[in-house]
C-alpha cells in the first residue's frame, strides 16, 4: 500500500470517528477528527462539509462559511455544501447571497434526489429566507406608498380648497367630484399594492389534499394534480386510488406538472408573502 | 353577478355544453373563437373607459403636487435643490403606482407556462405527455396522427 493510498485510509478512519463525535454532540472533537482528516487528504469535499456542520452547530457562522466555499471549489455540485453556505450567508444578513445558495442548493438537490428529506429542509429555509426578504422590503414599500397617498391625497385637498374659494355656485358638484376623486385614489393605491397584500393562494396552484402551495407538483390520468410527496404517501399508506375521484392509480403513472410549477414561481415571486409556512 | 354582456354569457353556455358533448369537435373550436372575440370587444370597450379614467386623475395627481410644490417652494429661502429632487422623485414614484394599477390592462407577453409549445398560443384545452410537458389537445393528436 502506497502512501497516498495509507493517507487515504486513515483520513477515511478519522472521518468515521468524527461522524461518531457529532452523533454525540461532541463538536470539538469532530472538528479536530476532521481537521486530521483534511490534513491528510485535502482535497476530499465531504471533509470539508462535515467540519463546516460542526461549526454551524457552534453557531460559528465565518468558519461555516470558509469550509462550506473550500468543499464547493472541490465539488461545485455538492447539494450539501451549498446548503451549508446558504445557512452562513443568511446568519451573517446577506439575505440575496444566501438565498441565492439555497437556490443553486435546491436545484441540485432536486436533479439528484427529488424526494430526499434534504430537499424539504432546503426549501422550507429558502422560504423562511424568501419570507423574511420579502417582509423586509414590503414595509419598506409599503410606507413609501402610504406616504405618497398621503401626500397626493393632501395636495389634491389643497387644490380643491384653492379652486373652491375662488367659485361662486356649483359647490356641491365639486364636492361631490372630489370625493370621486379621492375614492378613485384609494383604489389606484390599493391596486399598487395588491402584490404585497396576503390573501388565499389560488386553488390550482395547491394540492387538494394538504391545500398548501406546490413544491413538486405531479398529476393523475385523472387530471388532478397533488404534492408529490402527499400523494405518494397515500399511495403507500391508504391504497392505489385517486383520494378524489377514487379511480385506480399507480405510482408509475403520477406525471410532474412542469407548467403548475413554472405557474407557483411566477406567484411566489411575485408574491413572497406566499412564502409563510404555517 | 358576472359584468359580462348577454352575448359573452351565451357564448360561455355554450361553450360549456359544447365542451361536454364533444370536447374535440369543430363546433367547440368554432365557438372559442366567436367567444375569444366576443370577450376582447367587451374588454376594449371597457378598457378605454378604465384608462380615460386613470389618465385624468393621474393628471390630477401630477398637478396637484405641482402646484403644491410651487408653493411650498415658494415660501423656502433655502434647501432648495432638495427640495426639487424630493419632488421628482415623488412625481416618479406616482407614475410607478399608474404603471402597476394599469398593469391588467396592458397587453404583455403571455406567460409561457399558459401557452402551446407548439403553436405559442395560449391554451384552450391543454394535455400533459408523461414527460410532464404541456401541449394543446388538437395539435399533440395532430402532431401523433401525421408523425407515428
Amino acid at each position: 500500500m502506497g502512501p497516498n493510498a495509507a493517507a487515504a485510509k486513515q483520513a477515511e478512519k478519522l472521518r468515521i470517528d468524527g461522524n461518531t463525535y457529532f452523533k454525540k454532540d461532541r463538536f470539538g472533537a469532530a472538528i479536530d477528527a476532521y481537521t486530521e482528516a483534511i490534513t491528510l487528504c485535502p482535497n476530499v469535499p465531504v471533509y470539508w462539509t462535515n467540519r463546516a456542520l460542526c461549526h454551524l452547530k457552534r453557531n460559528d457562522w465565518e468558519r461555516v462559511e470558509e469550509d462550506s466555499r473550500k468543499a464547493i471549489q472541490l465539488d461545485s455540485n455538492s447539494v450539501k455544501a451549498h446548503y451549508i453556505l446558504g445557512l452562513a450567508l443568511l446568519q451573517r444578513q446577506e439575505s440575496v447571497k444566501g438565498i441565492k445558495e439555497l437556490e443553486k442548493a435546491l436545484d441540485l438537490g432536486r436533479g439528484a434526489n427529488p424526494k430526499g428529506y434534504m430537499v424539504e429542509e432546503i426549501w422550507q429555509e429558502l422560504a423562511k429566507a424568501k419570507y423574511l426578504e420579502w417582509e423586509r422590503l414590503s414595509s419598506k414599500r409599503s410606507w413609501e406608498l402610504q406616504c405618497l397617498k398621503e401626500a397626493c391625497e393632501s395636495a389634491l385637498k389643497e387644490k380643491h380648497f384653492l379652486d373652491f374659494s375662488q367659485m361662486e355656485g356649483f359647490v356641491d358638484d365639486a364636492t361631490t367630484s372630489q370625493s370621486e376623486q379621492l375614492e378613485a385614489l384609494e383604489r389606484v393605491f390599493n391596486t399598487a399594492a395588491e402584490a404585497d397584500t396576503p390573501t388565499e393562494v389560488p386553488d390550482y396552484l395547491c394540492c387538494r389534499i394538504t391545500l398548501d402551495i406546490f413544491h413538486d407538483p405531479v398529476i393523475t390520468p385523472s387530471g388532478l394534480t397533488y404534492e408529490r410527496a402527499v400523494i405518494l404517501e397515500h399511495l403507500q399508506k391508504v391504497g392505489k386510488f385517486d383520494p378524489i375521484t377514487r379511480e385506480p392509480l399507480d405510482p408509475s403513472q403520477l406525471v410532474p406538472n412542469l407548467a403548475i410549477k413554472e405557474a407557483v414561481e411566477a406567484f411566489l415571486d411575485k408574491h413572497g408573502w406566499a412564502y409563510k409556512i404555517e | 353577478m358576472s359584468d359580462d354582456s348577454p352575448i359573452v354569457c351565451d357564448h360561455n353556455k355554450a361553450l360549456d355544453l359544447g365542451r361536454g358533448a364533444n370536447p374535440k369537435g369543430y363546433m367547440v373550436e368554432e365557438i372559442w373563437q366567436e367567444l375569444a372575440k366576443a370577450k376582447y370587444l367587451e374588454w376594449e370597450r371597457s378598457l378605454s373607459k378604465r384608462s380615460w379614467e386613470l389618465q385624468s386623475l393621474k393628471e390630477a395627481c401630477e398637478s396637484a403636487l405641482k402646484e403644491k410644490h410651487f408653493l411650498d417652494y415658494s415660501q423656502m429661502e433655502g434647501f432648495v435643490d432638495d427640495a426639487t429632487t424630493s419632488h421628482s422623485e415623488q412625481l416618479e414614484a406616482l407614475e410607478r403606482v399608474f404603471n402597476t394599477a394599469a398593469e391588467a390592462d396592458t397587453p404583455t407577453e403571455v406567460p409561457d407556462y399558459l401557452c402551446c409549445r407548439i403553436t405559442l398560443d395560449i391554451f384552450h384545452d391543454p394535455v400533459i405527455t408523461p414527460s410532464g410537458l404541456t401541449y394543446e389537445r388538437a395539435v399533440i393528436l395532430e402532431h401523433l396522427q401525421k408523425v407515428t
